[in-house]
């Protein structure tokens, strides 16, 4: 209506709008960008032999490692050795590139293999959500109906962990994990045999666990602590068992808080790669991994195309979950904030 | 009035949309200095609305605001020289009861030993002496109102604009504080532009009241001309209760309804004229059947305290009469209407709306009370 | 049931805790193991000051996690204000979308996409060197402003609308109805949010990882960086420190917050946890700064270097660890150099060649000391990316042993200068293998299941394979590395893990039995745990070599000619060695008497026990991206 006051709504949200533009749209439209362009190197070859004939070969720049070779890749081409062969006048000679459309790193990530890690990281996120789930939920009850001045202290007591690094904290289970690690130490001490345990998949499902489980307490416990006291006593009252106030009241209700904890554990442990690296003994390699490896290990030569295309997959698989989950619930309470 | 006082306020062919609802439609109002004037409505009505363009938080799409003869539309809130009271009071909770008071004086850089002087009157004004240092969170909403009143009147303001300042009280409180905003008006003579759902307090602290519906004003008059001489069935329903009946005008200070003819003071009506007629329930009286103008049956009976509640089903059409007299359910008995009971009004867009008591119940009153708190 | 509940309090604050406890107990061990304790010592809360490369990352992740949050704060607050004020419900819904997008996207697509961004930018534009702290910062800045967002504007919606229109109804203008009334009121959300992206900066790990280059790092990515050296009591120590520092901010908190709420709002005591918090900042900021300004002696230095360059920045780029750097009384080399010369040296790190190809390539004007491997060398060279070096000005070209000189990837001795040499070999616990190994099918053997490592890098772990199978390193035939794959998969089974840095706290503990790994890395494991040993596979083992080089790029060629000539000097090629434990081709080195790994039997085997060596030659792309392929199937089995 009052024209001043737009003008200063929209000075107000521009930096933010422009920032959001060249910071998070403009960075994924990149993902999407280096999935499906190649950059191709060739080498322009161009020469003439002694009796005046002239030839132009592109060899692609993948199968030699230097200009010299892709010459004598070029006269090979060309069908010429020996004699003639030395006789040549290169006329041009030059590396060049160029971006290509391409689908071959598309392509590339449905192959078995890293279908096979989606598969993997998907089953283990899955079961890192659920058990997070399990452990979080009477966890949250019981500290919502604590006093309130113990509520205030627990939380502060769950988010310190979070303070800590993750790598830090994922090192020390290494050492309780360890194969003569704290807890093997302690089962010969006892008499008991030693168990495997780093290097197998409980181990990154414990790691994702650990390192998630805050994510999973606070927007359940947030939800929680608002259903009024009285709810509770009406629902005795009005003659529920445990069992029954449960399933009537308190479930329904906590819905938007577990919904959104279930998000927040999983996306994390689906994407992870220092959990899954360091608990498995990289013996077990998930999405995470992958990207992870093939931009550091060959990043100039496609890695960082096909680990562009392989993050775009699961930003989408992500994406979709949380839009299911979100149909659960049309309220998007339990926000995590301090 | 005892001198021609001159408009401190005026609305001139106010319209305001927002999207594409018509929320105030060409709407004319003129407030008198020191005037103590009701908006009246249910909730959508626009009285809000047009309290919030006085107070400048609302641009209208078109018209004239005019302050003193002067053009204001474009002069923003924080410049105009009235001030409100909320609704919900809106003390700022980041600062303690002087503070707040004070507020309004700081901005305008008033010195500070003024400012303690003057908010120490306030403090007295409002019977909240003591209370400087107290969190306004900590007040009971009493005692927030009087805060909110302290820190509009501190600024000396020629317009209080106060909306539905009672609302959130409760019963009794709320009539102490009619009371003591009627004092503090009269203390400081300033002009106060009140607005309310609630008709009984429109009509016992207003000097002008401005029955408003749908965008449009309906009447605007003393309390008791609106109460006794309604413009039309919305303002006859809305103030008090009403029975209104179709009746036809036979002729000049001659009514006929339900086929009788009443002898009344309207004139100046076309003969044979189709016209609503209101008659307070409070007008009519039951005598016997046989002496009756009209005659019925008792179908419901109300004790209210100071009288009973009857209704009586009159050739299909449920009249609401109330009197001291007890009567049964079931009774057949007259009715009697005196001329000076009856009112004549011009058939208008209300009418055939209002008036019967055939749905009546407490239960849907209360409801509708309800859903009024619930502001626009 | 009250049991129950018990339980699960107890169970969940177990679980959360028990790691903390173990990172809080080790940081007192007197030894280097973070899994035997050994006894209590404070030493590596003693040398933790003196780090100065822990130190500078501290400071590098507190200087990151205040600017970022400070200014993620201020814009999200203004767009968290913008987006209530906007009455177009599409545009204010795209703007919360959008804001989404980094909450829900993994922080490893996130990541990932700002460093296309950045590298994409990077080439088009050609931005200068040092933008590492201003890509971070970036990054850092939009992955917060959405939890600020999400904490400042439910406090807006919470905030009577009336009270911006009592301020100006009472004379404020917009602005100050904002600062006086609406500010107080949001102000809680804006704290927490500050908090929030102040702690989400300081810890992230991911996002950093893939936005940082190398000479801005901060404490988690040393934390993950720490391959060639494990300090890991210190990195224990130093959390501990703040985990204790945090645990007494949290009781204080709690202890004022109960004493005074009952009296007065808790504004106050919110006021003085504030400031509690930014005085442990504060320290904490003040300790690391001290640990920066510790000067080290150059005493025993003998050399005289003209001061000519004086000013000039040197731009060096080497392997992370790769330089003595003043720990442990050791020489700093850096340091001393620049007060020999005068020269500034920026001097920033990676962690593998490829890396460092990929950043020589995408941003080309920046180094002027590059320290590759030798086919990395070929690649570089090969593409025209190295400077041929002026033997003339480096006199202590005399100190490299021959046999370094004329290597395949620099034939006619132009382009490089040896630094540093080493040798893969297996290393095996004698307690835990039933005969000393020869070949590398130890790795193979079923006996050991469960107790091998294998390298978990591709072209290191291949190489094995091809050894075994009797291959060169370098075939181009697909069909070896296709077989050597095969072979790679049969090992699984019998695996305990790929590991790179891990392999440290493996051996030493005792929780393997074989492993492959690098000669001077075996040394220091040795060092912690005598029962190890190594040996030289009959097979044959790749050998390396690290060498000096100057990229086609580089701006101050004269000065990095001195800078080579200054890492020959035996001194400091002795500290070097000394601090990186390879084999160094320096004959001062190697003959020198104070020199520790002197006629070290693994690191300069005698003639007859020379093991057969194969350098690892640069391959073409495609037969990269291929080997590449089979490892994602072998892993991902």
């Amino acid at each position: 209506m009052n024209k001043g006051r737009s003008v200063k709504t929209t000075l107000l949200n521009a930096p933010y709008v422009v920032w959001s533009v060249i910071f998070i749209i403009i960075p994924l439209l990149m993902v999407a960008y280096y999935t499906f362009t190649a950059n191709v190197e060739y080498y322009d070859i161009s020469f003439s032999t002694a009796d005046g004939t002239s030839y132009s070969y592109e060899i692609d720049g993948a199968t030699v490692n230097n200009i010299e070779e892709a010459k004598e890749k070029a006269l090979e081409q060309a069908g010429l050795s020996g004699e003639t062969a030395a006789n040549v006048t290169f006329s041009e000679a030059a590396s060049q590139s160029r971006t290509e459309f391409t689908l071959e790193y598309f392509r590339e990530i449905f192959s078995k293999d890293i279908g096979r890690a989606f598969g993997r990281s998907f089953l283990y996120s899955i079961i890192a959500t659920a058990l997070s789930l399990v452990l979080a939920y009477p966890f949250a009850y019981v500290l919502s109906r604590s006093s309130v001045k113990s509520q205030k202290m627990q939380m502060m007591l769950i988010m310190l962990p979070m303070w800590m690094s993750m790598l830090v904290r994922t090192y020390s289970w290494m050492n309780i994990l360890e194969k003569n690690g704290l807890i093997n130490n302690f089962l010969e001490l006892i008499g008991l045999e030693p168990v495997e345990m780093l290097g197998t998949p409980a181990a990154v499902i414990l790691g994702m666990v650990y390192n998630y489980l805050p994510y999973m307490i606070l927007p359940i416990y947030t939800v929680m602590s608002k259903i009024e006291p009285s709810l509770h006593e009406a629902a005795e009252d009005l003659g529920c068992n445990w069992l029954q106030k449960f399933r009537r009241l308190i479930l329904p209700l906590s819905v938007p808080g577990i919904i959104s904890g279930v998000i927040m554990v999983f996306v994390p442990s689906i994407s992870t790669f220092y959990i899954s690296q360091k608990m498995s003994n990289g013996k077990i390699v998930l999405i995470g991994d992958l990207i992870e490896a093939r931009i550091k290990n060959n990043y100039a030569d496609g890695g960082v195309n096909v680990g562009a295309a392989m993050s775009l997959v699961l930003m989408v698989i992500i994406f979709i979950c949380t839009i299911i989950m979100n149909k659960f619930s049309d309220d998007d309470g339990g926000n995590i904030a301090i | 009035m005892k001198n021609e006082k001159k408009n401190v306020v005026e609305l001139r062919n106010i319209t305001v949309k927002f999207d594409d609802d018509v929320i105030l439609d060409d709407m004319n109002l003129s407030i008198k200095d020191g005037e103590f004037v009701t908006l009246l409505g249910q909730s959508g009505c626009g009285k809000t609305t047009t309290l919030r363009i006085i107070a400048g938080f609302v641009q209208p799409n078109s018209g004239d605001v005019l302050f003193e003869g002067n053009r204001i539309n474009d002069v923003p809130a924080h410049k105009r020289s009235v001030n409100t009271i909320f609704q919900k009071y809106a003390l700022f909770p980041n600062y303690n009861v002087y503070d707040n008071i004070a507020f309004g004086l700081r901005i305008s850089k008033v010195p500070e030993p003024v400012i303690k002087e003057r908010v120490a009157e306030m403090l007295k004004l409002v019977n909240l002496e003591g209370f400087e240092k107290r969190s306004v969170d900590k007040l009971s909403g009493g005692q927030q109102q009087r805060v909110a009143i302290a820190r509009a009147v501190i600024n000396r303001p020629k317009v209080l604009l106060l909306d539905e300042p009672l609302a959130a009280l409760d019963a009794k409180l709320r009539k102490d504080m009619q009371n003591e905003l009627k004092n503090i008006q009269r203390q400081l003579g300033i002009t106060f532009v009140f607005v309310t759902h609630d008709q009984e307090e429109a009509l016992s602290m207003s000097d002008t009241v401005v029955v408003m519906n749908e965008g449009k004003i309906q009447q605007i008059g003393s309390p008791i001309d609106i109460y006794n001489e309604p413009q039309n069935a919305f303002v006859a329903d809305f103030i008090g209760e009403s029975n209104i009946l179709d009746g036809i005008m036979k002729e000049d200070f001659k009514v006929c309804l339900d086929g009788y003819d009443f002898k009344c003071l309207d004139s100046g009506f076309g003969k044979n004229e189709p016209v609503d007629v209101v008659i307070r329930p409070e007008d009519v009286d039951i005598v016997p059947e046989e002496q009756g103008m009209l005659t019925g049956e008792i179908t419901s009976v109300t004790f209210r305290g100071v009288h009973f509640e009857i209704i009586i089903d009159v050739q299909d059409f449920k009249w609401m009469i109330q009197t001291t007299d007890e009567h049964k359910v079931g009774e057949k008995v007259g009715l009697y209407i005196e001329p000076d009971a009856i009112h004549v009004m011009k058939k208008s867009k209300y009418s055939g709306q209002f008036g019967d008591y055939s749905s009546y119940s407490d239960e849907l009153d209360e409801l509708s009370v309800v859903e009024e708190s619930e502001d626009e | 049931m009250k049991i129950v509940k018990r339980l699960i309090t107890f169970l969940v604050y177990a679980f959360l805790y028990a790691p903390l406890i173990i990172m809080v107990l080790f940081s007192f061990n007197s030894g280097r193991s973070t899994m035997v304790f050994e006894g209590f010592s404070l030493k590596w809360y003693e040398t933790l000051f003196s780090n100065n490369v822990l130190m500078e990352c501290l400071q590098n992740s507190l200087i990151l996690a205040v600017t970022s949050s400070v200014i993620a704060t201020i814009l999200g607050t203004l767009a968290a204000v913008g987006v209530y004020r906007l009455k177009n419900k599409y545009i204010s819904g795209t703007i919360m979308t959008v804001n989404n997008i980094p909450m829900m996207n993994p922080d490893i697509v996130t990541g990932v996409s700002l460093m296309l961004l950045f590298v994409f930018v990077g080439t088009f534009l050609g931005l200068a060197e040092k933008t590492n702290f201003w890509t971070l910062l970036i990054a850092h800045i939009t992955f917060n402003i959405p939890y600020v967002l999400l904490n400042v504007l439910p406090k807006l919606k919470q905030t009577d609308k009336n009270l911006v229109e009592a301020a100006m109804d009472l004379g404020c203008t917009p602005n100050q109805a904002f600062f006086k009334v609406v500010l107080p009121q949001i102000n809680p959300g804006i704290m927490s949010g500050l908090l929030m992206a102040f702690t989400l900066s300081f810890d992230d790990f991911v996002i950093s990882y893939y936005t940082s280059g190398t000479d801005f790092r901060t404490l988690p990515l040393y934390v993950y960086d720490i391959v060639k050296k494990p300090v890991k009591p210190n990195i224990y120590a130093l959390y501990s420190i703040i985990f204790i520092l945090i645990l007494l901010v949290l009781i204080i908190n709690n202890f004022v917050l109960n004493g005074t709420s009952k009296k007065e709002s808790s504004g106050r005591a919110k006021k003085v946890v504030s400031a509690i918090l930014a005085v442990v900042i504060l320290v904490v900021g003040v300790f690391a700064f001290k640990g920066c300004e510790t000067t080290h002696s150059i005493d025993g230095l003998q050399a005289e270097y003209s001061r000519e360059f004086e000013g000039t920045t040197l731009n060096v780029y080497n392997w992370g660890e790769y330089i003595s750097d003043g720990s442990d009384e050791s020489l700093d080399v850096i340091a001393a150099f620049e007060q020999l010369t005068g020269i500034n040296v920026n001097y920033i790190t990676y962690e593998s060649n490829e890396v460092m190809y990929s950043k020589l390539k995408s941003n080309s004007d920046s180094y002027d000391i590059i320290i590759p491997s030798d086919y990395m060398i070929q690649r570089l060279k090969n593409e025209g990316m190295l400077q041929k070096l002026d033997f003339s000005q480096i006199s202590n070209y005399k100190n490299i042993d021959e046999q370094y000189k004329n290597l395949y990837f620099d034939e006619n001795n132009e382009y490089s200068v040896p630094y540093s040499v080493g040798m893969v070999g297996l290393i095996y616990n004698t307690t835990m293998v039933e005969e000393v190994p020869t070949s590398w099918t130890a790795l193979w053997d079923e006996r050991y299941s469960g107790d091998i490592l294998t390298f978990n890098n591709s072209r290191d772990a291949f190489a094995i394979a091809q050894k075994v199978l009797g291959q060169s390193f370098n075939t181009e035939n697909k069909a070896d590395w296709d077989a050597a794959a095969e072979l790679l998969k049969k090992q699984t089974p019998v695996l305990q893990g790929r590991v790179m840095d891990q392999v440290f706290e493996k051996m030493e503990g005792g929780n393997a039995a074989l492993a492959p790994y690098y000669v001077g890395d075996f040394l220091i494991m040795q060092e912690e745990n005598e029962d190890l040993d190594f040996v030289f596979p009959e097979e044959g083992v790749n050998v390396f070599v690290d060498s000096i080089c100057v990229p086609s790029c580089a701006k101050n060629y004269d000065a990095a000619m001195m800078f080579i000539n200054f890492m020959l000097e035996p001194e400091v090629a002795l500290a070097n060695a000394e601090y990186i434990g390879y084999a160094s081709p320096n004959t001062e080195v190697v003959n020198h008497p104070d020199y520790s790994y002197k006629d070290n039997e693994y690191l300069y085997p005698a003639e007859e026990d020379m093991p057969n060596v194969e350098y690892f030659y640069d391959l073409t792309p495609e037969i990269r991206n291929y080997y590449e392929k089979l490892w994602v199937e072998i892993t991902s089995k």
